[in-house]
């Protein structure tokens, strides 16, 4: 101080005399505003339609989660590859090799929707409490975003193991955010012990329901989009989380809760009958119905009819077949296969990321399919003996000389020409969970159950097939057969599908995973549970690459089967085939299990 | 809370201070200034003032390039010394347009830096490219480089850059290879081309334009069109032009698989099959030739050193002119394959029945695409084939046929030449059940050269069902047999 003049003095004076003004000016009441963008704790939450505001403000934030969510659990997988384009911190993902500041391995995103939760179920119970919604209405919610937290939770036990932070109250302050007693680590046992204890308790799990109009409630139509899939499906969450746990019986019977749809809730847009029994959509919802050969009005790989061996009329666009199921409406077809689909609308943020981490044209192109997931597709066969599965046709395209992940840039990309409709606007949506992925899940349930065949019939020809001694004989009473109906629940199936006397059973159109990607049957050999399981993880593989789910299949197998090797060797098989020199460290590396999880900070 | 901060804000205050009366010292700039003259003034006014560029300077003078180089656009320029144009021949200080060429032949758009290890092939002004290896441009080693200037930069040559001739341009002004030379003008052709030509009105009936006669006219050529541009300056070509002994002799070991109604014909298709192979891509000067060339056909091209009468560089390559280039037949004509996912014709619309499918050879491992249609209600149904530029002579036929849909019953199909003719063509033969190796069918003579149909027929029954009448071909195969 002593070395600055007496100007400077002066000037820091002032600089305080004002400040201090500031401060008593401050005080007067003619300032004292209300910011007009942002609303006070005091505004919200006061009727039904501010909660569910909330709630649709609580999606909004979880989308912002898209692009993390796929780097995470395809990247650090088997099935996805850098491009040239890719930034370091995308290699280090790829490669394993994470450093602290990684911001794909930053958890923080995670626990600020999971905060938004926090915040979104806190305040239903006092608006509960004060009466200012109703028991029905406090139970729907209530449990819908705290079906969301369990969710994320889940997402944060995969990939970071043993150090999550299971915080379950609304951190409103700033010293409650540094108080670190708010922040109980816990093990990823602990985790899902906390998360099926919760998650199970919750009051409502069956999807919204829908009034006598759609235009009620949560379920509308909003910026072009219905709502009806816009929520988390909390039997499939249910039976995750039991299936992670080792509960297989109760994961089958909450996955079967989704299979028998009519029953639960899936149904209740039946203005024009099709739920009734007799009705397409009744024996179709849910159900990996099989392909419709005359017309291909269906989500199955096909032909045009008569001419299956041919290649030219492989069924390959956006209204029929099982493409279009990445690129059609939301019509009838669509509601049958998917669960959980966030809308990415170019009008609005959050804005889509897969354009720009998917297509070379319009967008970065910074991921690709790996070399050994276009092995997965090219080592199978086709029913009518095309030597490679037609899903990874739909999957990835080689598109100006560059193999592009197209499952996401359907409503992109122009439907023949690939070649987007208009580069500035960027539709899309977010696969979260869809009917595949509950059947195969159940089908690794009832496998580790000790229904073997069940899970075989379901994941290859379908039930009425694999319960049927001659299947293809016509004319028989089929009373006996095309069925599991000696099994308890979850696993009693009514396939049979006959004309003296006659049957449509539920499950008669069933087809399987497999028989509906028309490739043929996937050998059961040696020990038939562990083989039907490989056999459930490779098909997972070729069902829903890039959808979210290949690294938590991994990992829960692995887990399961104490064997780090299937993990390590899947990404071990990537690296090498791409080239990467890496690919021998890595191998070493997630041999270990703590080696999979990412750094916490 | 400023008066918290007080002590940290002053000292903040002072060190800004200090920064302020440091700027207006003088030692800033000096530290940032340029010392190098040269970026004050043009590449002409500073290769003036370089006395070793003095005679290159006077030959920028009189082909006006000083004013090009007083431009705004940016150049690089390879100057010769002094004593390097002194060895310039008369010739070229004569003639002003070889003159001008010359001088442009060490002038390129751009700055580019010389002293880069790695071949840099450079657009000269001339049209000509040069080949920039770090100090070294064609022959010339560069003795002083870089010298930055306010539009780009010059360099200082021990020798100059001769203007060449590319590889085609030799050939046209070649002596002593009339064979070769002859053949080759005789693929020129005249080429009309609509851009370049007058036009003088529109035709009232038809509404297309009407040129002037003579222009828009111009000579092309079907070898450079065709098959190797070797006027092609960018790129770097190797051309073997044979002497007119090895000419006759390699022409008259092809002309009698040429028959045609037309001696003239004959042999213009039998010197085109010969010189195909003559142009490879690649610049191979004699010590670099291998043993054997492989033309773009796949055509392996002998080479014999001691058959090099002489070895030209040239602009774009090299030009090797040889006494003797022996061809095995065997590598002149490879066999023809016809697949049989390619179809030329049918014997009627069968759309319904015709499938194309992509298959698994279990054997190999190996993908495949074939051909298969069944139950198609028509007698010795035809699927025509068309074989392009067949030669006159024997050919062994091979087809690899396979039936994975049935084992029984097992269908009959046969192959004929020519026409759908039973007699004289080959027999029916069964199609075995899971067959994917190549099937023997016989031997044919193919009396002219010309383009062959071939047809691949299916029993002599007519039925819609049961598969019991059926065709499948993955490929044909011809085998010259010589």
């Amino acid at each position: 101080m002593k070395s600055i003049s007496i100007k400077k003095k002066f000037f820091v004076s002032a600089m305080v005399l004002v400040g201090l003004g500031l401060g008593i000016s401050s005080c007067k009441k003619v300032l004292d505003k209300q910011p007009e963008t942002f609303l006070t704790t005091g505004q919200v939450y006061r009727d039904i339609y501010d909660a569910d505001a909330a709630i649709i403000g609580v999606y909004g934030k979880f989308m912002g989660l898209a692009k993390q969510y796929i780097v995470l659990n395809e990247l650090r997988a088997d099935l996805m590859q850098v491009t040239d384009n890719a930034d370091a911190f995308m290699r280090e993902i790829n490669q394993h090799t994470v450093t602290a500041n990684n911001p794909y391995a930053d958890p923080t995103p995670f626990y600020t929707v999971i905060n938004s939760c926090n915040d979104v179920l806190k305040n239903l119970k006092i608006m509960l409490a004060d009466n200012k919604i109703k028991q029905g209405e406090f139970d729907q919610r209530y449990s819908d975003i705290g079906a969301l937290r369990s969710w994320i939770y889940l997402q944060l036990g995969i990939h970071w193991g043993d150090q999550v932070r299971y915080v379950t109250n609304s951190l409103e302050t700033l010293a409650s955010a540094k108080d670190v007693a708010n922040y109980p680590v816990v093990t990823f046992d602990q985790l899902l012990d906390s998360l099926v204890n919760f998650t199970s308790t919750l009051p409502y799990t069956r999807p919204y329901p829908m009034g006598a109009s759609i235009n009620t409630g949560l379920v509308t139509n909003v910026d072009g989009s219905n709502t009806r899939r816009f929520f988390i499906d909390k039997f499939a969450l249910l039976g995750d989380l039991n299936l992670w746990k080792g509960n297989y019986n109760k994961a089958a019977t909450y996955y079967r809760s989704i299979m028998e749809p009519v029953l639960n809730g899936y149904d209740a847009d039946n203005a024009n009958g099709l739920y009734t029994i007799g009705g397409d959509q009744y024996y179709q919802q849910s159900r990996q119905a099989f392909a419709s050969v005359a017309d291909n009005r269906d989500l199955c790989v096909g032909y045009i009819r008569f001419k299956e061996a041919d290649q030219g009329s492989l069924i390959d666009n956006n209204t029929q077949g099982w493409r279009s199921m990445f690129a059609r409406g939301q019509d009838n077809l669509w509601m049958q296969q998917w669960l959980w689909v966030l809308p990415f609308n170019s009008n609005f943020a959050p804005e889509n990321p897969f354009v720009n981490m998917f297509s070379n044209s319009g967008g970065s192109y910074l991921l690709k399919p790996s070399k050994e997931a276009m092995d997965k597709w090219n080592s199978q066969t086709q029913a009518n003996g095309f030597p490679f599965d037609a899903r990874g046709n739909f999957t990835y395209r080689t598109l100006n000389g560059q193999p592009v992940i197209v499952k996401y840039l359907y409503n992109y990309l122009d439907a023949s020409s690939f070649i987007p409709t208009n580069p500035l606007q960027k539709p899309g949506q977010w696969f979260l969970n869809r009917v595949s992925n509950v059947h195969l899940h159940f089908a690794e349930a009832a496998n580790r159950d000790g229904k073997r065949k069940l899970a075989a019939a379901l994941l290859n020809q379908g039930i009425s097939t694999t319960y049927d001694p001659t299947p293809g004989v016509t004319g028989r009473d089929v009373t006996t057969i095309m069925n599991t109906l000696s099994e308890p629940y979850p696993y009693n199936f009514d396939a049979r599908n006959g004309e003296t006397p006659r049957y449509r059973g539920d499950w008669h159109r069933n087809a399987g995973i497999r028989g509906c990607a028309r490739v043929n049957p996937a050998a059961i050999v040696g020990d038939s549970t562990l083989s039907i399981e490989s056999a459930l993880l490779n098909e997972s593989a070729l069902e829903l690459a890039y959808e979210g789910h290949r690294w938590a299949d991994l990992v829960r197998i692995s887990i399961r089967r104490n064997d780090p090797a299937i993990l390590a060797n899947a990404v071990f098989n990537k690296l090498s085939k791409d080239g990467n020199p890496g690919a021998a460290a890595a191998r070493t590396k997630l041999l270990d299990r703590k080696n999979w999880y990412l750094p916490f900070k | 809370m400023l008066l918290v901060k007080n002590s940290r804000l002053s000292i903040v205050i002072a060190l800004g201070l200090v920064l302020a009366f440091a700027a207006c010292k003088k030692g800033w700039k000096d530290h940032n200034d340029s010392t190098d003259p040269n970026l004050g003034m043009n590449l002409i006014t500073a290769i003036k003032a370089d006395p070793e560029a003095a005679q290159f300077v006077t030959l920028l003078t009189k082909t006006g390039y000083d004013k090009v180089l007083e431009g705004s656009k940016s150049y690089t320029v390879w100057v010769p010394n002094n004593s390097a144009i002194a060895s310039l021949p008369a010739n070229v200080l004569a003639d002003t347009n070889l003159l001008k060429s010359f001088v442009g032949n060490h002038i390129t758009n751009g700055s580019i830096t010389s002293g880069i290890a790695g071949i840099q092939r450079v657009p000269m002004l001339n049209g000509k490219f040069t080949n920039l290896n770090n100090l070294q441009l064609d022959s010339a080693s560069i003795v002083k480089s870089n010298k930055y200037c306010s539009n780009g930069l010059y360099n200082l040559m021990d020798k100059f850059v001769p203007v060449k001739d590319n590889c085609w341009q030799w050939l046209l002004n070649s002596t002593g290879f009339t064979s070769s030379k002859n053949f080759f003008l005789s693929l020129n052709y005249t080429y009309f081309d609509s851009a370049s030509a007058t036009q003088t009105g529109v035709d009232p009936n038809t509404g297309q334009p009407v040129y002037k006669p003579g222009t828009g006219l111009s000579t092309r050529n079907r070898f450079l069109d065709n098959v190797m541009n070797v006027s092609d300056e960018s790129g770097e070509y190797t051309f073997i032009i044979l002497n007119d002994a090895s000419f006759a002799a390699e022409n008259s070991k092809l002309t009698p698989w040429f028959k045609t109604t037309s001696v003239d014909t004959t042999n213009n298709l039998a010197g085109s099959w010969l010189v195909k192979d003559l142009a490879v891509k690649g610049s191979y000067a004699a010590a670099q030739l291998p043993d054997t060339l492989v033309s773009q056909y796949g055509v392996k091209v002998p080479v014999d050193k001691t058959k090099i009468l002489s070895s030209i560089k040239t602009s774009n390559g090299w030009v090797h002119t040889m006494s003797q280039v022996n061809f095995t037949l065997a590598n002149k004509f490879p066999p023809i394959i016809i697949e049989g996912e390619n179809p030329n014709g049918f014997a009627a619309d069968r759309t319904a029945q015709l499938l194309f499918r992509n298959r698994l050879n279990p054997g190999t491992g190996q993908n495949f695409k074939d051909i298969l249609m069944q139950n198609y209600s028509f007698a010795s149904y035809w699927v025509r084939y068309l074989a392009r530029n067949v030669n006159s002579m024997r050919y062994n036929a091979f087809w690899v046929a396979v039936n994975d849909v049935q084992t029984t019953p097992l269908w009959t199909q046969r192959l004929a030449v020519d026409s759908t003719n039973t007699v004289g063509n080959f027999a029916y033969i069964t199609v075995p059940y899971q067959n994917y190796t190549e099937v023997s069918l016989g031997q044919f003579t193919v009396p002219r050269y010309k383009n062959l149909d071939l047809y691949l027929i299916g029993a002599n029954t007519s039925s819609s069902s049961g598969g019991s009448v059926s065709i499948a071909l993955d490929y044909i195969k011809l085998v010259p047999a010589f």
